[in-house]
C-alpha cells in the first residue's frame, strides 16, 4: 500500500462524493457517481482485493449508471432542489429542520470513526480474523478445492450459501423491478 | 433530458453508422471475455457474477445501439425469463444433487457417486457449475432489468 497514491485516490473519492450530493441536474449526479465508483475500484484494487475492484468496476461504474440514465430519462433530470427553486422564500425557512440531519449525521461519524480505532491494522497478519479462519483458507484451500484463486474459492466452496442467497438477492431485484413498473400481464 | 426524448423518437431507425459499426465488431469481444471472466475464475479474478454481468451489458449496449427489438431478435423475452429462472435453479440443482448423493447441501465431493473424478476434482468442478449457474442468472436478470427500466414497462421500445 503506498500512501501517497491511497491519499491521492480518497481525496478525489472524496471530491466526486461531494460533486454528487451537490450538483444540480441528476444526470451530471449519476456521471460524478459512476466517476465515484471508477476511484473506489482504484482504490480497492490498491488494496490487493482485485475480486472486489472487478465488481465495482463492472457493476458499479458500468451497469449501473445505465440503469441510472434510463431511470432518468423516463422521468426528468431536474432534482426537487430545482423545482422548488434556489429563490423560492420557502427554501429557506425550513432550513431549520436540516440542522437536524446534519448533527446525526456528524454524530454517526465521529461514531464509526471511533470504531475504526478497534479495527486491526490493515494487513496485520497476527490480527484474529487473519490468525483463524483466513489462515485455514490460505493453507488449506488450493490442496481441498484444487482452486488456485483463493476468493472463488471461498465464494464457491466454503462460503456456498452465501453467494447463493446473493442470486437469490438479485433474482429478487429482478423480479421487483418487473413487477412494479411491467404494464402487461406477467 | 425532454429535447433528449423527443430527440430519440425521432432518430427511431437508428442511422448512426460509426456507433453501429464500432458496436458491431466490439459487442463479440465483450461477449467473449466474458465467457473468458466465468471459465477463468478459478485461476485469476472475477468469476460467475463479474462474468454475468459483462455477458448482460453486451446485450444492453445491443440495445443502446441498434434498438430494443434487435436486442430482443438476439435474446427473446421468453428465452430471458427462462435463463433468468434457470440460474438459481443451476446452483440450487447442484446443491440438491449433493443430497441426492448422499452429501450435504452443496458438499461437492458427494457428485463423484455419479462421475467419478475424484473427490477433490469434484470441488473444482462443483464450483465452476455453480459459477455458470450465477453467470447465467445474472446476465438474463441484468437485462431483464434493462428493458424494464428503458421502455417503462412495456418492453416494445427502449431508448
Amino acid at each position: 500500500m503506498i500512501w501517497q497514491l491511497d491519499l491521492f485516490l480518497l481525496t478525489l473519492v472524496a471530491i466526486c462524493a461531494l460533486a454528487t450530493v451537490s450538483v444540480r441536474g441528476l444526470l451530471s449526479a449519476t456521471i460524478t457517481f459512476a466517476a465515484y465508483s471508477f476511484l473506489m475500484c482504484l482504490v480497492w484494487a490498491e488494496m490487493g482485493a482485485v475480486d472486489v475492484a472487478f465488481t465495482e468496476a463492472v457493476v458499479g461504474a458500468g451497469v449501473s449508471t445505465i440503469f441510472f440514465i434510463a431511470a432518468l430519462f423516463r422521468s426528468t433530470t431536474r432534482s426537487p432542489l430545482l423545482i422548488r427553486g434556489i429563490d423560492d422564500p420557502h427554501h429557506f425557512k425550513d432550513q431549520g429542520w436540516k440542522v437536524l440531519p446534519l448533527i446525526l449525521s456528524v454524530v454517526t461519524g465521529v461514531l464509526l470513526f471511533y470504531g475504526m480505532s478497534d479495527f486491526p491494522a490493515w494487513g496485520d497478519p497476527n490480527s484474529i480474523p487473519a490468525t483463524r479462519v483466513a489462515a485455514h483458507y490460505v493453507e488449506n484451500a488450493l490442496r481441498e478445492t484444487h482452486v488456485p484463486n483463493l476468493v472463488t474459492a471461498v465464494l464457491g466452496d466454503y462460503r456456498g450459501y452465501d453467494t447463493m442467497f446473493e442470486l437469490v438477492v438479485i433474482y429478487c431485484a429482478g423480479i421487483s423491478v418487473v413487477s412494479i413498473l411491467k404494464q402487461e400481464n406477467l | 433530458m425532454r429535447e433528449l426524448q423527443d430527440e430519440a423518437k425521432l432518430r427511431m431507425p437508428w442511422q448512426d453508422v460509426i456507433l453501429q459499426t464500432s458496436v458491431r465488431i466490439l459487442i463479440p469481444f465483450i461477449q467473449l471475455f466474458g465467457l473468458y471472466v466465468i471459465v477463468h475464475g478459478h485461476y485469476s479474478p472475477g468469476g460467475g457474477f463479474q462474468g454475468g454481468v459483462i455477458l448482460g451489458s453486451a446485450i444492453i449496449l445491443m440495445a443502446l445501439v441498434f434498438g430494443l427489438p434487435a436486442s430482443k431478435h438476439y435474446i427473446s423475452e421468453n428465452t430471458n425469463k427462462v435463463l433468468s429462472v434457470l440460474g438459481p435453479l443451476v446452483y440450487c440443482g447442484v446443491g440438491a444433487l449433493c443430497i441426492l448423493c448422499g452429501g450435504y447441501f452443496l458438499e461437492y465431493s458427494a457428485l463423484n457417486t455419479i462421475v467419478p473424478l475424484g473427490e477433490i476434482q469434484w470441488h473444482s468442478m462443483g464450483i465452476f457449475l455453480v459459477e455458470v449457474g450465477v453467470g447465467i442468472g445474472v446476465m438474463s436478470i441484468m437485462i431483464r432489468i434493462y428493458r424494464v427500466l428503458s421502455s417503462a414497462g412495456t418492453i416494445d421500445q427502449g431508448l
